[in-house]
C-alpha cells in the first residue's frame, strides 16, 4: 500500500500535468503583496526543498537510518514569513519550520540547509548545529537556537530575547542581535493552548499594555489539529483578538502570497512600534502528525484528501503556471531536481559519522567542555576586573563605613550583588518585589536605586516568565541573576530550567548558551511561619538536572564568596546556576545564646571567591564527622557542646556548599580516617541529598559506618509543627549518639555489614 | 532518480591558463581529444562568439592568444585577456563532460570562475558570458587596485598548522596597526590565505612573514586586492551594470 507521502508527492506531478491545481479564493496576486517574480520563484523553491526533506526523512525512516519524522508538510508558508524577516532577527521556531529555515539560509552565503537538515535527521555527529542530539532547525549564523520543545515552552524566552532588544541598546551592553531586531517564534495552534504559551502572551500583553518594547512576532501556524483533537474554529482568533497591546493579523499560509504580504506587514509594524504581533496564518497539515502517527484512525479519508488537496505547494504551482514564470515541464523539472539534490545528500549524510561514545555526547552538557568556542565569544569573555574603592565607595554611602563588621547572610548577600551589579555591566536582577521593596528578605534592598529600573526591576507574578526571561535575555548577552522568591514556587516554572535553559547548551554543541545565576530563598526552619509554600525542603527537581550548578551557603561569608563563583562561572563558562538562600538563616546573628553573635560574619574581600570543587571543613574528632549543609551546618554547629560531651571532642563537620556537582573528591578527602558518618539532611529523606551522600560514601569507603537523619516524607506545617519533622540540635546529637553505639558487623571483605538506620525517635507530640 | 553519476564542475580561477596550457583550446579543435563532433561544435561556435565579440573591441581574440607560437607574460596574463582564455578553455571542458555518464548537478567556481559558473549554469543570456568576464577582467586594467599574496597554513603533512596559522596572523595585525597599511582576508582557499593588501602593506607582508618552502609568500602577479573590500568602488559599478541581466531560474523555464 502506497504511505500518504507517496500519494502527496504524486498528486503534485499529477495535478501539475493535468492543471487540476486548487483555488483558495483568497486574493493571491504575488504583485499586491510586492512579491516579484524571482523572490516568489526563491521562495516557491524553499518550500518544495522543505517538502522533499520531508519525503527524505520518510524514506530513510524506513530503513532505520533516520530518527525523526515530524515534518512541515503543509505549513511551507513559513517560508514566505521567513523572508519577510532579517536573518539577524532570532528566531525560535518549532518542528514544522523546513521552509523558514531553507528560506532564511539564502540570506547568508555559504549555509547549506540540505546538507544541515539531512545531517540532523540521521543523528550524524557532523550534523553543525546539534552534533547528532536532536532533530532541530537551528543554526549560528542564522540566529535560529535550536528548540528541542514544541509545546511551547520556547515562548517565554522568546519574549526574554525581544525583551532584550532594547534593553541591551539602552544599558550599552554586547548583544548578539542589532538594536532594531524583532523576534520571532512559531508554535502550532494546539500549543497555544499550553499554559507556558499562555504565560508568555500575557506577559507580552502586560509589557505592552505599559509601553514597554517588546518586539516580537508570534507566529502561530494554524492547522487545526493537535495530533487527532480538532481546535474549534475561530478558537485562536477570539482568545488572541482581545489581548491589550497586541497586533492581530492573519494570513492563509496555503498562498505563498498573502503569506508574505501579512508577514510584511507584521514585521514592518514590529520593527518600526516595538510592539508585539500575532501573526496567525491558517494553514493544512499533511503526511500526519508524524510519521508514526496513522491519521485514518480519526479522519475518514475524504477530510485527508481534501487536506491534500489543498497542499500550499499546489496552490504555489497554480500562481507560477498562471503567472507564465515556468513550464508545466520546467516546474515539473525543477521538482524533481530538487528531489534529487536533497536525496543525493540525505543518502550521503547516511554515510557520515555518528555520535554513540557516551562521552561524546555528555560533551555538551556544561558549556566550558563546548566545541567551536569561537562561536560564543560573548560569554567566553574573561571577567571585567573588580570595581575601585573610589566606585565601590560611592555605591555603597553610608554601609561603606560598617564594612568591617560583621553582618547577617542578607546584608552581606545584598552587599555582594552591589559589587557584582558594578563589576558585571551586564548583570541584570529581576523577580517578583526586587526592585523598591528590595525583595521579600532585603536581599536586593536599595539596588534599584543604585543601579536604575533598567538593571533591576520587577517581574509579574509568573516564574514560567522570570526564568524564561532570563533566558531570552542571557541569549542576547546579558548574564540574569533572576530571584525566586520561595523555592515552593520554583514547582510551576520548573521547566523553564530543567527542558529549556538546562539544555540548550546541550542541544547547541555548546554553541549557545544561557548563563544565568537563579537565586532561589528556601528551605525550611522559619519558626512555624509561612507553612509548606515558605519552607519547601524538596530539591529533588533541580538535583539530577545535568549540568545545573546548585550553591547552597551555610552562612554570610560564604554566601559572598560562593555567589561571587556562581556569576563568575555564568560569565565565563555560560553555565546556569542556582544559588539557593536558607531563608531562616538570612536574619541568623546568634549561634548558642542570644547576643553572642556567632552566626555573623565580615563581607570578604573583594577578591574572594569559593572553590566550587571544595567542601567546608571544621575539623574535628576522627571518631564522628557529620556531613551536611545549609541549616544543617548551623544546627550541628549548635548542638557542638552536646556532641564534644559525647564525644570527648569537636566533631568533624563537613559543609558540602555545592549541591551539584558534589564536590566528591574533596568530600572523600576529608572524611579520610574518619571511623563514623553522620548524615544530616534538612531535605525529606525521599529524593534528598541523603541518598546521593549514603550511595557515594558506601561505595567508596565500605570501612566506614554510616547513618543518615533527615527530614520526614512530609510537607510543613504552620505553628508548633513547623519543624517537629526537621532535624533539630536534640535529634542530630541522638542521631549521632545512637551511631557511636552501634554494634559493627564486617564481612569477609571489612565491608560494614550492619549499618545504621535513621532518624531518632522524635517527641511525640 | 536518475542513476548516472552525478557531478559538480567547479570553474577555475585566475592563473590557471599558463604557459604549459597553450594551446589548450586548439588540442580540441584539431581533435587531439577525443570529443563527440557535436562537443567540437559547440566550442566553436562558443568561441566564435567570444571572438567576434573581442574582435569588435579591437582586443586580441581567444583563438589568436591560444594559437600564438609561444606564451608571452605581456598578452596572456593581464586580466582582460588571461581572464576570456580561462573561461573558453573551461567552457570547452565543461562541453566535453560526457552527459551519458554524468548528470551535472551544480556548477560553481573560484574568484573569477563565478563569472564562468554563471555563463555555463545558464545564468546569463546568450553570449554575455563571455561579455560579463571580459569586463569584469578589464575593469582594473588602467590602474590595478592593491594586490593579492597567498600563504600556507597547513603544515608539510597539510595538517592545519596552529602555530604556523598564529605567526602569520600575528605578523598581519601587527602590520595592520601601522598608518597606511591596508590588509584585508581575501580568500581561504584549501590550507591556503589569500590577503589583499595595498602596495606599502604587501612590501612588508613579503619581507615579513617567514619563509616557507623558499616560496611563500607568493604575490599573485597581475592580481588586484580581489574579494576584499579595496575592491568596494568596482564591485558596485559591475553590480549596477549586471545584476539585471542575470537570470535565476532560467533552466526551468
Amino acid at each position: 500500500m502506497r504511505s500518504r507521502a507517496e500519494i502527496v508527492d504524486e498528486n503534485f506531478s499529477k495535478r501539475v500535468q493535468d492543471g487540476a491545481l486548487p483555488d483558495t479564493g483568497v486574493p493571491t496576486d504575488p504583485q499586491q503583496a510586492k512579491l516579484f517574480k524571482e523572490q516568489f520563484l526563491e521562495i516557491f523553491t524553499s518550500q518544495v526543498t522543505s517538502r522533499h526533506l520531508d519525503y527524505a526523512a520518510r524514506i530513510l525512516k524506513k530503513q532505520n537510518l533516520s530518527f525523526y519524522t515530524i515534518s512541515s508538510a503543509g505549513h511551507e508558508g513559513n517560508a514566505a514569513v521567513a523572508q519577510a524577516f532579517r536573518h539577524s532577527d532570532m528566531a525560535f521556531l518549532h518542528y514544522r519550520s523546513g521552509g523558514f529555515f531553507v528560506q532564511r539560509s539564502r540570506q547568508l552565503p555559504g549555509t547549506s540547509p540540505i546538507w544541515d537538515v539531512a545531517l540532523s535527521l540521521v543523528a550524524s555527529a557532523d550534523d553543525p548545529i546539534s552534533g547528532g542530539r536532536h532533530k532541530v532547525f537551528g543554526s549560528v549564523d542564522l540566529n535560529i537556537p535550536p528548540q528541542t520543545s514544541t509545546i511551547a515552552s520556547h515562548l517565554p524566552k522568546a519574549v526574554g530575547a525581544a525583551l532584550s532588544v532594547c534593553r541591551a541598546r539602552d544599558l550599552g551592553t554586547r548583544a548578539r542581535m542589532p538594536a532594531d531586531s524583532v523576534v520571532v517564534c512559531s508554535f502550532g495552534d494546539a500549543s497555544f493552548n499550553h499554559a507556558s504559551a499562555q504565560a508568555a502572551l500575557n506577559t507580552t500583553s502586560l509589557c505592552a499594555f505599559q509601553n514597554l518594547p517588546v518586539p516580537i512576532v508570534f507566529l502561530c501556524e494554524d492547522n487545526g489539529l493537535g495530533i487527532s483533537v480538532k481546535t474549534p474554529i475561530g478558537w485562536v482568533q477570539s482568545a488572541v483578538q482581545g489581548k491589550p497591546g497586541f497586533r492581530y493579523i492573519s494570513c492563509d499560509g496555503r498562498s505563498l502570497s498573502d503569506t508574505y504580504r501579512a508577514a510584511q506587514s507584521a514585521v514592518d509594524y514590529c520593527r518600526k512600534t516595538r510592539r508585539p504581533v500575532f501573526l496567525h496564518m491558517q494553514t493544512v497539515r499533511l503526511l500526519g502528525h508524524a510519521g508514526s502517527d496513522v491519521e485514518s484512525l480519526y479522519h475518514g479519508v475524504r477530510q485527508i484528501e481534501a487536506a491534500e488537496a489543498d497542499d500550499p505547494l499546489l496552490h504555489g504551482a497554480r500562481t507560477v503556471l498562471e503567472n507564465g514564470w515556468l513550464s508545466k515541464e520546467g516546474l515539473l523539472k525543477m521538482y524533481e531536481d530538487i528531489r534529487g539534490r536533497v536525496m543525493r545528500a540525505a543518502w550521503h549524510a547516511t554515510e557520515r559519522p555518528k555520535l554513540t561514545l557516551a562521552s561524546k555526547v555528555r560533551h555538551s552538557v556544561v558549556p566550558i567542555d563546548r566545541e567551536g568556542v569561537s562561536t560564543t565569544k560573548w560569554s567566553s569573555t574573561p571577567c571585567p576586573p573588580a570595581p575601585k574603592d573610589t566606585e565601590r565607595q560611592s555605591l555603597f554611602g553610608g554601609d561603606w563605613k560598617y564594612m568591617e563588621r560583621s553582618h547577617h547572610m542578607a546584608k552581606l548577600l545584598n552587599w555582594a550583588l552591589v559589587d557584582i551589579l558594578a563589576r558585571y555591566s551586564n548583570t541584570l536582577v529581576f523577580g517578583e518585589d526586587v526592585a523598591k521593596k528590595g525583595g521579600v528578605y532585603h536581599v536586593t534592598s536599595g539596588l534599584w536605586k543604585k543601579f536604575g529600573q533598567r538593571r533591576v526591576f520587577n517581574s509579574p507574578l509568573d516564574e514560567t516568565s522570570i526564568l524564561g526571561t532570563a533566558i531570552g535575555m542571557a541569549q542576547n548577552g546579558f548574564v540574569p541573576i533572576p530571584e525566586i522568591q520561595f523555592l515552593a514556587y520554583l514547582h510551576n516554572a520548573e521547566d523553564q530550567l530543567r527542558g529549556e535553559a538546562a539544555t540548550l547548551s546541550f542541544f547547541s554543541k555548546g554553541q549557545y548558551t544561557n548563563p544565568m545565576v537563579i537565586r532561589i530563598a528556601g528551605l525550611a526552619y522559619q519558626r512555624g511561619f509561612g507553612g509548606h509554600f515558605h519552607n519547601d525542603n524538596s530539591l529533588a527537581v533541580l538535583r539530577d538536572i545535568p549540568g545545573v550548578a546548585i550553591a547552597c551557603p551555610s552562612n554570610g561569608a560564604d554566601a559572598v564568596k560562593m555567589l561571587r563563583t556562581a556569576v563568575r562561572l555564568a560569565y565565563e563558562q555560560g553555565r546556569v546556576c542556582v544559588f539557593l538562600e536558607p531563608i531562616a538563616l538570612y536574619m541568623m546573628k546568634d549561634l548558642h545564646e542570644p547576643g553572642d553573635g556567632l552566626w555573623l560574619h565580615k563581607y570578604p574581600d573583594i577578591g574572594e571567591e569559593a572553590d566550587m570543587t571544595a567542601v567546608g571543613v571544621q575539623q574535628g574528632s576522627k571518631k564522628l564527622a557529620i556531613v551536611t549543609y545549609g541549616n544543617g551546618v548551623y544546627l550541628t554547629n549548635k548542638a557542638s557542646s552536646q556532641l564534644e560531651q559525647l564525644l570527648g571532642e569537636a566533631p568533624t563537620i563537613v559543609d558540602l556548599k555545592w549541591l551539584a556537582p558534589v564536590p566528591e573528591a574533596s568530600l572523600l578527602d576529608a572524611l579520610q580516617g574518619v571511623d563514623n558518618v553522620l548524615i544530616v539532611d534538612e531535605c525529606r529523606k525521599t529524593g534528598g541529598q541523603n541518598e546521593a551522600l549514603m550511595a557515594l560514601i558506601a561505595e567508596s569507603m565500605p570501612e566506614v559506618a554510616l547513618a543518615r537523619h533527615t527530614a520526614d516524607d512530609c510537607f510543613i506545617p504552620l505553628g508548633a509543627g513547623a519543624t517537629s519533622g526537621l532535624p533539630s540540635c536534640e535529634t542530630i546529637v541522638e542521631a549521632a549518639s545512637k551511631l557511636l553505639r552501634s554494634e559493627r558487623v564486617y564481612d569477609a571483605y571489612g565491608t560494614v555489614k550492619k549499618t545504621n538506620s535513621v532518624s531518632p525517635r522524635r517527641p511525640s507530640t | 532518480m536518475s542513476q548516472k553519476k552525478t557531478a559538480v564542475v567547479v570553474c577555475p580561477g585566475r592563473g590557471t591558463y599558463t604557459k604549459k596550457e597553450l594551446g589548450y583550446l586548439a588540442k580540441y579543435l584539431k581533435g587531439e581529444c577525443r570529443v563527440d563532433k557535436k562537443v567540437r561544435q559547440d566550442i566553436q561556435a562558443m568561441l566564435d562568439e567570444s571572438d567576434q565579440y573581442l574582435s569588435g573591441l579591437a582586443e586580441p581574440t581567444i583563438s589568436e592568444l591560444d594559437n600564438a607560437e609561444k606564451f608571452s607574460f605581456r598578452t596572456h596574463t593581464p586580466g582582460e585577456y588571461a581572464s576570456a582564455l580561462i573561461y573558453a578553455c573551461s567552457a570547452a571542458d565543461y562541453f566535453a563532460i560526457d552527459r551519458d555518464q554524468f548528470d551535472i548537478v551544480a556548477v560553481t567556481g573560484n574568484s573569477m570562475g563565478w563569472y564562468t559558473a554563471l555563463g555555463l549554469a545558464g545564468a546569463l543570456p546568450g553570449g554575455s558570458a563571455i561579455k560579463l568576464i571580459h569586463t569584469m577582467g578589464s575593469m582594473m586594467k588602467d590602474d590595478l587596485i592593491g594586490g593579492q599574496l597567498i600563504y600556507p597554513v597547513l603544515d608539510d603533512d597539510w595538517q592545519p598548522d596552529p602555530a604556523r596559522e598564529g605567526i602569520f596572523w600575528d605578523t598581519v595585525d601587527r602590520l595592520r596597526e601601522k598608518d597606511g597599511y591596508e590588509i584585508h582576508l581575501s580568500i581561504r582557499f584549501g590550507g591556503y590565505v589569500i590577503l589583499g593588501a595595498n602596495q606599502i602593506a604587501m612590501k612588508a607582508l613579503l619581507q615579513e612573514l617567514p619563509q616557507i618552502d623558499e616560496r611563500y609568500p607568493f604575490q599573485l602577479i597581475n592580481h588586484g586586492a580581489f574579494h576584499t573590500p579595496m575592491m568596494g568602488e568596482i564591485s558596485k559599478r559591475a553590480l549596477k551594470n549586471w545584476v539585471p541581466i542575470c537570470l535565476p531560474h532560467r533552466n526551468y523555464r
